[in-house]
Protein backbone atom coordinates (compact mmCIF):
# COMPACT_ATOMS: atom_id res chain seq x y z
CA UNK A 1 0.00 0.00 0.00
CA UNK A 2 1.32 3.36 -0.70
CA UNK A 3 2.39 5.55 1.94
CA UNK A 4 0.46 9.00 0.46
CA UNK A 5 2.39 12.15 2.08
CA UNK A 6 0.40 13.96 4.48
CA UNK A 7 -0.04 17.85 3.79
CA UNK A 8 2.42 19.56 5.35
CA UNK A 9 2.10 23.62 5.35
CA UNK A 10 -1.43 23.68 3.35
CA UNK A 11 -3.73 26.16 4.64
CA UNK A 12 -7.29 27.24 4.08
CA UNK A 13 -8.62 27.35 1.22
CA UNK A 14 -8.41 23.77 0.06
CA UNK A 15 -6.41 23.53 -2.81
CA UNK A 16 -8.08 21.35 -6.11
CA UNK A 17 -6.21 23.48 -8.76
CA UNK A 18 -3.41 20.47 -9.47
CA UNK A 19 -4.19 21.07 -13.41
CA UNK A 20 -2.37 24.79 -12.92
CA UNK A 21 0.07 23.36 -10.38
CA UNK A 22 1.11 21.25 -7.97
CA UNK A 23 2.18 21.46 -4.49
CA UNK A 24 5.84 20.29 -4.29
CA UNK A 25 6.75 16.50 -2.92
CA UNK A 26 9.11 16.67 -0.27
CA UNK A 27 10.79 14.29 -1.57
CA UNK A 28 11.43 15.62 -4.69
CA UNK A 29 12.48 19.12 -2.35
CA UNK A 30 15.04 17.00 -0.56
CA UNK A 31 16.60 15.80 -3.82
CA UNK A 32 17.00 19.17 -5.25
CA UNK A 33 18.82 20.35 -2.41
CA UNK A 34 21.57 17.48 -3.01
CA UNK A 35 22.31 20.33 -5.85
CA UNK A 36 21.59 23.15 -3.85
CA UNK A 37 24.45 23.42 -1.38
CA UNK A 38 28.12 25.06 -1.49
CA UNK A 39 29.70 22.05 -0.49
CA UNK A 40 28.80 20.03 -3.78
CA UNK A 41 26.81 19.08 -6.45
CA UNK A 42 26.89 22.43 -7.59
CA UNK A 43 29.54 21.50 -10.89
CA UNK A 44 28.41 22.62 -14.17
CA UNK A 45 26.68 19.53 -15.99
CA UNK A 46 28.89 20.39 -18.64
CA UNK A 47 32.23 20.49 -16.71
CA UNK A 48 33.47 16.66 -17.59
CA UNK A 49 36.75 17.43 -16.43
CA UNK A 50 36.68 17.33 -12.71
CA UNK A 51 34.24 15.77 -10.31
CA UNK A 52 32.06 18.34 -9.71
CA UNK A 53 30.93 18.37 -13.19
CA UNK A 54 30.78 14.66 -13.35
CA UNK A 55 28.72 14.95 -10.22
CA UNK A 56 26.01 16.76 -11.85
CA UNK A 57 26.65 15.22 -15.09
CA UNK A 58 25.81 11.97 -13.16
CA UNK A 59 22.55 13.58 -11.45
CA UNK A 60 21.39 14.49 -15.04
CA UNK A 61 21.93 11.08 -16.49
CA UNK A 62 19.95 9.78 -13.63
CA UNK A 63 17.26 11.95 -13.91
CA UNK A 64 17.14 11.51 -17.98
CA UNK A 65 16.93 7.51 -17.19
CA UNK A 66 13.81 8.34 -14.73
CA UNK A 67 12.02 10.52 -17.71
CA UNK A 68 13.13 8.23 -20.45
CA UNK A 69 11.25 5.12 -17.97
CA UNK A 70 8.10 7.45 -17.38
CA UNK A 71 7.39 7.36 -21.41
CA UNK A 72 9.26 4.33 -22.52
CA UNK A 73 11.95 6.51 -24.52
CA UNK A 74 15.69 7.12 -25.12
CA UNK A 75 17.22 9.04 -21.90
CA UNK A 76 19.26 10.27 -24.61
CA UNK A 77 17.23 11.87 -26.25
CA UNK A 78 15.67 14.25 -24.12
CA UNK A 79 15.95 17.47 -23.71
CA UNK A 80 15.56 20.01 -21.24
CA UNK A 81 13.59 22.90 -21.17
CA UNK A 82 12.14 25.46 -18.77
CA UNK A 83 9.18 23.93 -18.87
CA UNK A 84 5.99 22.94 -21.05
CA UNK A 85 5.18 26.00 -22.86
CA UNK A 86 8.82 25.83 -24.14
CA UNK A 87 8.92 22.09 -24.96
CA UNK A 88 5.51 22.48 -26.71
CA UNK A 89 7.21 25.67 -29.03
CA UNK A 90 10.45 23.72 -29.66
CA UNK A 91 8.28 21.15 -30.48
CA UNK A 92 5.55 22.60 -32.94
CA UNK A 93 8.40 25.48 -34.36
CA UNK A 94 11.80 23.05 -33.98
CA UNK A 95 9.78 20.35 -35.52
CA UNK A 96 8.31 21.86 -38.38
CA UNK A 97 11.01 23.76 -39.47
CA UNK A 98 13.43 20.73 -39.28
CA UNK A 99 11.05 19.14 -42.10
CA UNK A 100 10.10 22.52 -43.87
CA UNK A 101 12.00 21.45 -46.92
CA UNK A 102 8.94 18.73 -46.88
CA UNK A 103 6.20 21.13 -46.80
CA UNK A 104 4.92 23.56 -44.85
CA UNK A 105 1.67 22.48 -43.43
CA UNK A 106 0.76 21.64 -39.82
CA UNK A 107 -2.34 20.24 -38.38
CA UNK A 108 -3.44 20.72 -34.67
CA UNK A 109 -6.78 20.98 -32.53
CA UNK A 110 -8.44 23.98 -31.34
CA UNK A 111 -8.66 22.91 -28.12
CA UNK A 112 -5.14 22.55 -27.51
CA UNK A 113 -2.88 24.43 -25.07
CA UNK A 114 -2.39 27.57 -25.97
CA UNK A 115 1.83 27.16 -25.37
CA UNK A 116 0.73 24.75 -29.14
CA UNK A 117 -1.57 27.24 -30.55
CA UNK A 118 0.77 30.33 -29.88
CA UNK A 119 3.37 28.23 -31.33
CA UNK A 120 1.02 27.31 -34.68
CA UNK A 121 0.37 31.28 -35.07
CA UNK A 122 4.19 32.05 -34.97
CA UNK A 123 4.61 29.12 -37.76
CA UNK A 124 1.64 30.88 -39.73
CA UNK A 125 4.02 34.23 -39.51
CA UNK A 126 6.50 32.60 -41.09
CA UNK A 127 4.26 31.22 -44.20
CA UNK A 128 3.39 27.62 -42.91
CA UNK A 129 -0.18 26.94 -43.11
CA UNK A 130 -2.01 25.38 -40.12
CA UNK A 131 -5.26 23.61 -40.33
CA UNK A 132 -7.23 23.43 -36.86
CA UNK A 133 -9.81 20.27 -36.30
CA UNK A 134 -12.50 20.94 -34.23
CA UNK A 135 -13.65 18.68 -31.42
CA UNK A 136 -17.18 16.98 -31.06
CA UNK A 137 -19.39 18.15 -28.19
CA UNK A 138 -17.48 15.74 -25.49
CA UNK A 139 -14.24 17.39 -26.71
CA UNK A 140 -13.17 14.21 -28.81
CA UNK A 141 -10.95 14.47 -31.83
CA UNK A 142 -11.89 11.61 -34.59
CA UNK A 143 -8.21 9.92 -35.77
CA UNK A 144 -10.24 10.04 -38.85
CA UNK A 145 -9.99 14.05 -38.92
CA UNK A 146 -7.06 13.70 -38.94
CA UNK A 147 -6.11 11.62 -41.33
CA UNK A 148 -8.41 13.91 -43.43
CA UNK A 149 -6.52 17.00 -42.69
CA UNK A 150 -3.52 15.24 -43.78
CA UNK A 151 -1.82 16.70 -47.16
CA UNK A 152 1.14 15.92 -48.94
CA UNK A 153 2.86 18.87 -47.70
CA UNK A 154 2.02 18.23 -43.76
CA UNK A 155 4.73 18.03 -41.69
CA UNK A 156 3.81 17.71 -38.07
CA UNK A 157 0.44 16.99 -36.04
CA UNK A 158 -0.19 18.19 -32.30
CA UNK A 159 -2.47 16.66 -30.48
CA UNK A 160 -2.53 16.83 -26.28
CA UNK A 161 -3.29 13.76 -24.82
CA UNK A 162 -5.32 15.04 -21.66
CA UNK A 163 -7.04 18.90 -22.06
CA UNK A 164 -5.70 21.03 -19.41
CA UNK A 165 -9.54 22.25 -18.94
CA UNK A 166 -11.66 19.21 -19.29
CA UNK A 167 -9.35 16.54 -18.78
CA UNK A 168 -10.35 15.22 -21.82
CA UNK A 169 -8.20 11.99 -23.67
CA UNK A 170 -7.64 12.04 -27.10
CA UNK A 171 -6.97 8.35 -28.56
CA UNK A 172 -3.09 9.49 -29.34
CA UNK A 173 -1.94 5.44 -30.15
CA UNK A 174 -4.21 5.93 -32.89
CA UNK A 175 -3.50 9.65 -34.36
CA UNK A 176 -0.29 8.10 -33.56
CA UNK A 177 -0.46 5.42 -36.10
CA UNK A 178 -1.43 7.11 -39.07
CA UNK A 179 1.08 9.70 -38.57
CA UNK A 180 3.17 7.15 -39.07
CA UNK A 181 2.22 5.53 -41.85
CA UNK A 182 1.90 9.37 -43.55
CA UNK A 183 5.41 10.30 -42.64
CA UNK A 184 4.75 13.44 -40.38
CA UNK A 185 6.20 14.11 -37.57
CA UNK A 186 3.76 13.64 -34.38
CA UNK A 187 3.91 15.72 -31.55
CA UNK A 188 2.08 15.43 -28.17
CA UNK A 189 1.89 17.76 -25.15
CA UNK A 190 1.08 14.98 -22.07
CA UNK A 191 1.62 17.22 -19.76
CA UNK A 192 -1.50 16.71 -17.70
CA UNK A 193 -1.69 12.74 -18.25
CA UNK A 194 2.11 12.30 -16.98
CA UNK A 195 1.93 9.96 -14.08
CA UNK A 196 -1.73 9.59 -14.51
CA UNK A 197 -2.48 7.39 -18.09
CA UNK A 198 0.22 5.18 -19.46
CA UNK A 199 2.69 6.89 -21.95
CA UNK A 200 4.81 4.59 -24.13
CA UNK A 201 6.68 6.65 -27.33
CA UNK A 202 7.34 3.77 -28.67
CA UNK A 203 4.00 1.94 -28.49
CA UNK A 204 1.50 5.02 -29.38
CA UNK A 205 4.26 6.35 -31.77
CA UNK A 206 4.63 9.55 -30.56
CA UNK A 207 7.93 12.04 -32.31
CA UNK A 208 8.25 14.40 -29.60
CA UNK A 209 6.65 14.56 -26.33
CA UNK A 210 6.09 17.17 -24.01
CA UNK A 211 6.78 17.32 -20.15
CA UNK A 212 7.13 19.70 -17.01
CA UNK A 213 7.36 19.01 -13.73
CA UNK A 214 5.34 21.30 -11.47
CA UNK A 215 2.07 19.82 -12.77
CA UNK A 216 3.18 16.44 -10.96
CA UNK A 217 4.40 17.91 -7.56
CA UNK A 218 7.96 18.51 -9.04
CA UNK A 219 9.55 22.26 -9.39
CA UNK A 220 8.27 25.32 -11.50
CA UNK A 221 10.80 26.39 -14.32
CA UNK A 222 11.92 22.80 -15.41
CA UNK A 223 10.35 20.84 -18.47
CA UNK A 224 11.28 18.25 -21.28
CA UNK A 225 10.75 17.56 -24.47
CA UNK A 226 11.61 13.94 -25.58
CA UNK A 227 12.37 12.71 -28.74
CA UNK A 228 11.69 9.18 -30.07
CA UNK A 229 14.89 7.98 -31.13
CA UNK A 230 13.54 5.69 -33.82
CA UNK A 231 12.13 8.55 -35.51
CA UNK A 232 13.54 12.24 -35.30
CA UNK A 233 16.63 12.57 -33.67
CA UNK A 234 16.83 16.08 -34.47
CA UNK A 235 15.00 19.85 -34.48
CA UNK A 236 15.76 23.40 -35.26
CA UNK A 237 16.73 24.97 -32.47
CA UNK A 238 15.02 27.95 -30.91
CA UNK A 239 18.02 29.10 -28.96
CA UNK A 240 21.30 29.91 -29.62
CA UNK A 241 24.69 29.68 -27.94
CA UNK A 242 27.15 27.43 -26.30
CA UNK A 243 25.98 23.83 -27.78
CA UNK A 244 24.77 22.20 -25.27
CA UNK A 245 21.98 19.10 -25.36
CA UNK A 246 23.43 18.80 -29.32
CA UNK A 247 22.99 22.43 -29.68
CA UNK A 248 18.81 21.78 -29.77
CA UNK A 249 18.76 23.32 -26.47
CA UNK A 250 21.68 25.07 -25.68
CA UNK A 251 22.60 26.97 -22.19
CA UNK A 252 24.13 25.68 -18.64
CA UNK A 253 21.77 22.92 -16.80
CA UNK A 254 20.29 23.32 -13.75
CA UNK A 255 21.05 20.20 -12.05
CA UNK A 256 19.09 21.23 -9.09
CA UNK A 257 15.75 21.36 -11.30
CA UNK A 258 16.25 18.51 -13.37
CA UNK A 259 17.19 16.65 -10.18
CA UNK A 260 13.45 17.52 -9.10
CA UNK A 261 11.95 16.58 -12.47
CA UNK A 262 14.02 13.39 -12.54
CA UNK A 263 12.76 12.82 -9.17
CA UNK A 264 9.37 13.63 -9.84
CA UNK A 265 8.86 11.26 -12.96
CA UNK A 266 10.50 8.27 -10.54
CA UNK A 267 7.76 8.74 -7.99
CA UNK A 268 5.41 8.95 -10.92
CA UNK A 269 6.67 5.38 -12.08
CA UNK A 270 6.38 3.95 -8.58
CA UNK A 271 3.48 5.40 -7.18
CA UNK A 272 0.96 5.76 -10.65
CA UNK A 273 -0.88 2.78 -9.61
CA UNK A 274 -1.85 3.05 -6.02
CA UNK A 275 -2.38 6.92 -6.69
CA UNK A 276 -4.29 6.82 -9.93
CA UNK A 277 -7.39 4.96 -8.71
CA UNK A 278 -6.88 6.86 -5.20
CA UNK A 279 -7.73 10.19 -7.27
CA UNK A 280 -10.20 8.89 -9.54
CA UNK A 281 -12.33 7.56 -6.57
CA UNK A 282 -11.99 11.28 -4.74
CA UNK A 283 -13.17 12.86 -8.69
CA UNK A 284 -16.50 10.21 -8.52
CA UNK A 285 -16.76 11.26 -5.25
CA UNK A 286 -16.98 14.97 -6.37
CA UNK A 287 -18.87 14.92 -8.83
CA UNK A 288 -21.20 12.14 -7.30
CA UNK A 289 -21.90 14.63 -4.35
CA UNK A 290 -23.23 17.81 -6.93
CA UNK A 291 -24.02 16.03 -10.05
CA UNK A 292 -27.63 15.90 -8.80
CA UNK A 293 -27.78 20.08 -8.32
CA UNK A 294 -30.38 21.55 -10.99
CA UNK A 295 -28.81 23.11 -14.06
CA UNK A 296 -25.38 21.29 -13.55
CA UNK A 297 -23.48 20.08 -16.46
CA UNK A 298 -20.37 17.91 -16.68
CA UNK A 299 -17.90 19.40 -19.47
CA UNK A 300 -16.43 16.65 -21.87
CA UNK A 301 -16.39 13.03 -21.84
CA UNK A 302 -17.53 11.27 -19.10
CA UNK A 303 -16.03 8.37 -19.72
CA UNK A 304 -12.70 9.34 -21.77
CA UNK A 305 -10.87 11.76 -19.31
CA UNK A 306 -8.25 12.01 -16.71
CA UNK A 307 -8.44 10.66 -13.50
CA UNK A 308 -7.87 14.50 -11.71
CA UNK A 309 -10.10 16.70 -13.52
CA UNK A 310 -13.73 17.48 -13.44
CA UNK A 311 -14.90 20.79 -15.04
CA UNK A 312 -18.83 21.54 -14.43
CA UNK A 313 -20.78 24.31 -15.71
CA UNK A 314 -24.23 25.57 -13.67
CA UNK A 315 -27.38 27.40 -15.72
CA UNK A 316 -28.97 29.74 -14.29
CA UNK A 317 -26.22 31.62 -12.05
CA UNK A 318 -23.33 34.19 -13.24
CA UNK A 319 -20.10 32.88 -13.70
CA UNK A 320 -17.93 35.71 -11.27
CA UNK A 321 -20.69 35.04 -8.36
CA UNK A 322 -20.37 31.78 -8.78
CA UNK A 323 -16.29 31.88 -8.17
CA UNK A 324 -16.58 34.33 -5.33
CA UNK A 325 -19.08 32.36 -3.29
CA UNK A 326 -16.31 29.30 -3.78
CA UNK A 327 -13.81 31.76 -2.01
CA UNK A 328 -12.57 28.64 0.91
CA UNK A 329 -11.91 26.65 -2.62
CA UNK A 330 -8.47 27.47 -4.69
CA UNK A 331 -10.56 26.41 -8.22
CA UNK A 332 -10.33 28.33 -10.97
CA UNK A 333 -13.27 29.05 -13.62
CA UNK A 334 -13.17 26.14 -16.61
CA UNK A 335 -13.23 28.88 -18.79
CA UNK A 336 -9.51 29.97 -17.68
CA UNK A 337 -11.26 33.75 -18.56
CA UNK A 338 -9.18 36.21 -19.55
CA UNK A 339 -8.59 39.13 -16.97
CA UNK A 340 -7.87 41.51 -20.08
CA UNK A 341 -10.53 40.56 -22.11
CA UNK A 342 -12.99 38.94 -20.60
CA UNK A 343 -13.11 36.05 -23.16
CA UNK A 344 -14.51 33.29 -21.89
CA UNK A 345 -12.85 29.84 -22.42
CA UNK A 346 -12.10 28.71 -25.94
CA UNK A 347 -11.95 25.10 -24.99
CA UNK A 348 -16.00 24.97 -23.80
CA UNK A 349 -17.20 27.37 -26.75
CA UNK A 350 -15.43 24.62 -28.88
CA UNK A 351 -17.43 22.09 -27.32
CA UNK A 352 -20.56 24.22 -28.18
CA UNK A 353 -21.44 25.54 -24.55
CA UNK A 354 -22.77 29.02 -24.46
CA UNK A 355 -21.10 32.02 -23.37
CA UNK A 356 -22.55 31.79 -20.18
CA UNK A 357 -22.06 28.52 -19.44
CA UNK A 358 -18.40 28.21 -20.41
CA UNK A 359 -18.38 31.56 -18.19
CA UNK A 360 -20.03 29.74 -15.12
CA UNK A 361 -17.95 26.83 -15.02
CA UNK A 362 -15.91 25.61 -12.65
CA UNK A 363 -12.61 23.53 -12.70
CA UNK A 364 -11.78 20.52 -9.93
CA UNK A 365 -8.10 19.72 -10.55
CA UNK A 366 -7.48 16.92 -7.60
CA UNK A 367 -3.44 15.39 -6.96
CA UNK A 368 -1.22 13.63 -4.95
CA UNK A 369 -2.03 15.34 -1.46
CA UNK A 370 -5.95 16.40 -1.92
CA UNK A 371 -7.83 13.93 1.08
CA UNK A 372 -11.25 12.81 1.18
CA UNK A 373 -11.91 15.77 3.81
CA UNK A 374 -11.09 18.11 0.99
CA UNK A 375 -13.79 16.75 -1.48
CA UNK A 376 -16.54 16.30 1.34
CA UNK A 377 -16.05 20.85 2.02
CA UNK A 378 -15.84 21.48 -2.07
CA UNK A 379 -19.11 19.18 -2.35
CA UNK A 380 -20.18 20.94 0.56
CA UNK A 381 -19.18 25.05 -0.60
CA UNK A 382 -20.21 24.17 -3.99
CA UNK A 383 -23.85 23.16 -3.16
CA UNK A 384 -24.47 26.13 -0.65
CA UNK A 385 -22.63 28.30 -3.56
CA UNK A 386 -24.90 26.86 -6.28
CA UNK A 387 -28.32 26.42 -3.85
CA UNK A 388 -27.93 29.93 -3.14
CA UNK A 389 -27.20 31.63 -6.58
CA UNK A 390 -29.92 29.80 -7.95
CA UNK A 391 -32.61 30.77 -5.33
CA UNK A 392 -31.79 34.58 -5.83
CA UNK A 393 -31.84 34.33 -9.81
CA UNK A 394 -34.51 35.22 -11.73
CA UNK A 395 -34.11 33.28 -14.37
CA UNK A 396 -35.72 29.49 -15.18
CA UNK A 397 -33.03 27.16 -14.71
CA UNK A 398 -34.11 24.90 -18.01
CA UNK A 399 -34.34 28.32 -19.85
CA UNK A 400 -30.41 28.89 -20.44
CA UNK B 1 -10.31 32.03 -5.90
CA UNK B 2 -9.93 35.44 -4.53
CA UNK B 3 -12.15 38.30 -3.14
CA UNK B 4 -9.93 40.93 -2.76
CA UNK B 5 -11.63 42.76 -5.46
CA UNK B 6 -14.56 43.21 -3.11
CA UNK B 7 -14.93 45.02 -0.21
CA UNK B 8 -16.85 43.68 3.46
CA UNK B 9 -20.77 45.16 2.47
CA UNK B 10 -19.82 43.41 -0.58
CA UNK B 11 -19.97 39.80 1.20
CA UNK B 12 -22.46 41.16 3.31
CA UNK B 13 -25.14 41.83 0.67
CA UNK B 14 -24.18 38.82 -1.26
CA UNK B 15 -24.87 36.35 1.10
CA UNK B 16 -27.86 38.19 2.86
CA UNK B 17 -29.44 39.67 -0.06
CA UNK B 18 -32.94 41.79 0.62
CA UNK B 19 -35.31 38.94 -0.28
CA UNK B 20 -38.69 40.21 -2.24
CA UNK B 21 -41.37 39.67 -0.02
CA UNK B 22 -44.18 40.21 -2.17
CA UNK B 23 -44.58 41.16 -5.45
CA UNK B 24 -47.04 44.14 -5.96
CA UNK B 25 -45.53 45.75 -8.41
CA UNK B 26 -41.90 44.72 -10.50
CA UNK B 27 -39.97 45.64 -12.70
CA UNK B 28 -37.33 43.60 -14.87
CA UNK B 29 -34.13 44.37 -16.78
CA UNK B 30 -31.40 43.01 -18.80
CA UNK B 31 -30.41 40.19 -20.51
CA UNK B 32 -28.11 36.72 -20.15
CA UNK B 33 -26.00 37.93 -22.86
CA UNK B 34 -25.36 41.30 -21.25
CA UNK B 35 -24.37 38.82 -17.78
CA UNK B 36 -27.23 40.65 -15.48
CA UNK B 37 -30.59 39.90 -15.54
CA UNK B 38 -32.49 42.12 -12.55
CA UNK B 39 -36.09 41.74 -11.29
CA UNK B 40 -36.77 44.76 -8.68
CA UNK B 41 -39.94 43.87 -6.76
CA UNK B 42 -41.96 46.93 -4.55
CA UNK B 43 -44.99 46.75 -2.25
CA UNK B 44 -46.98 50.14 -1.77
CA UNK B 45 -48.22 50.62 1.64
CA UNK B 46 -50.00 54.34 2.58
CA UNK B 47 -47.94 55.48 -0.51
CA UNK B 48 -44.62 54.45 0.39
CA UNK B 49 -43.22 51.63 -0.82
CA UNK B 50 -42.91 48.21 1.87
CA UNK B 51 -41.51 44.66 1.38
CA UNK B 52 -38.66 46.13 -1.39
CA UNK B 53 -36.64 43.18 -2.85
CA UNK B 54 -35.12 41.73 -5.73
CA UNK B 55 -34.08 38.87 -7.62
CA UNK B 56 -30.91 38.74 -9.82
CA UNK B 57 -28.35 36.79 -12.24
CA UNK B 58 -25.25 39.11 -12.01
CA UNK B 59 -22.02 39.75 -10.79
CA UNK B 60 -21.64 40.27 -6.84
CA UNK B 61 -20.99 44.00 -7.04
CA UNK B 62 -24.55 44.14 -8.87
CA UNK B 63 -26.30 41.74 -6.60
CA UNK B 64 -24.78 43.52 -3.29
CA UNK B 65 -26.14 46.89 -5.03
CA UNK B 66 -29.87 45.72 -5.90
CA UNK B 67 -29.82 44.58 -2.23
CA UNK B 68 -28.49 47.88 -0.63
CA UNK B 69 -30.79 49.60 -2.86
CA UNK B 70 -33.38 47.50 -1.67
CA UNK B 71 -32.84 48.81 2.06
CA UNK B 72 -32.63 52.30 0.79
CA UNK B 73 -35.95 52.29 -0.73
CA UNK B 74 -38.03 50.88 1.66
CA UNK B 75 -39.97 53.21 3.83
CA UNK B 76 -39.35 56.21 0.71
CA UNK B 77 -41.87 57.33 -1.61
CA UNK B 78 -42.23 55.22 -5.08
CA UNK B 79 -40.74 58.25 -6.97
CA UNK B 80 -37.62 57.33 -5.42
CA UNK B 81 -37.61 54.75 -7.92
CA UNK B 82 -37.08 57.27 -10.81
CA UNK B 83 -34.16 59.12 -8.82
CA UNK B 84 -32.43 56.28 -6.21
CA UNK B 85 -29.05 57.43 -5.65
CA UNK B 86 -27.41 55.51 -7.43
CA UNK B 87 -23.97 57.15 -6.86
CA UNK B 88 -24.09 57.03 -3.32
CA UNK B 89 -24.39 52.52 -3.83
CA UNK B 90 -21.52 53.00 -6.36
CA UNK B 91 -19.39 54.59 -3.86
CA UNK B 92 -20.17 52.70 -0.59
CA UNK B 93 -19.83 49.49 -2.38
CA UNK B 94 -16.48 50.72 -4.33
CA UNK B 95 -17.38 49.35 -7.54
CA UNK B 96 -14.97 49.85 -9.94
CA UNK B 97 -15.61 52.12 -13.09
CA UNK B 98 -15.46 49.20 -15.81
CA UNK B 99 -18.81 47.93 -13.88
CA UNK B 100 -20.49 51.03 -13.98
CA UNK B 101 -22.69 50.28 -17.18
CA UNK B 102 -24.23 47.47 -15.23
CA UNK B 103 -25.72 49.47 -12.40
CA UNK B 104 -27.95 51.07 -15.67
CA UNK B 105 -29.36 47.80 -15.45
CA UNK B 106 -30.16 48.63 -11.92
CA UNK B 107 -31.66 51.79 -12.96
CA UNK B 108 -34.19 50.30 -16.06
CA UNK B 109 -35.06 47.75 -13.36
CA UNK B 110 -36.39 50.40 -11.05
CA UNK B 111 -37.66 52.75 -13.87
CA UNK B 112 -39.88 49.41 -15.14
CA UNK B 113 -40.86 48.96 -11.59
CA UNK B 114 -42.02 52.53 -11.25
CA UNK B 115 -43.37 52.64 -14.61
CA UNK B 116 -45.54 49.37 -13.88
CA UNK B 117 -46.74 51.15 -10.58
CA UNK B 118 -48.02 54.21 -12.37
CA UNK B 119 -49.44 52.49 -15.37
CA UNK B 120 -51.33 50.25 -12.33
CA UNK B 121 -52.31 53.20 -10.57
CA UNK B 122 -53.98 54.66 -13.55
CA UNK B 123 -55.81 51.94 -14.34
CA UNK B 124 -57.22 52.16 -11.21
CA UNK B 125 -57.63 55.31 -10.97
CA UNK B 126 -59.89 54.49 -14.71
Amino acid sequence: MMQTPQRTVMAEPVYLDYAATAPLDPRVRERMLTFMGNQSGYGNPSSGTHEFGRQAQRAVSEAAADVGALVNADPELVIWTSGATESDNLAVIGGARYRQSRGRHVVTVSTEHKAVLGACAELQRLGFEVSYLQPDAAGLVNPLAVTAALRPDTVLVSVMHANNETGVVQDIAAIGAICREAGVLFHVDAVQSAGKLPLDMLKQQVDLLTLNAHKACGPKGIGALVLNSDTVRRIEPLLFGGGQQRAMRPGTLPTHQIAGMGETCRLLVKEMAAEVPRIEALRDELWNGISDLPGILLNGSVRKRIASIVTVSVAGVEGESLRYALDDLAVTSGSACNSATGEPSYVLRALGRSDELAEASIRFSLGRFTQSADVEQAIRSFRRAVAHLQAISPLAISGL
Amino acid sequence: MTSRRYNEAIGRHFWQPTRPRGQLFSGMAGSVEQGTVIDFSVGLSDKKMCDVGFRAYACPHIIAACSLMADHLDGQPAERLTDPGLPDVLKELEIPVEKAGKILILQDALRACYDQLGSLAGAQAD
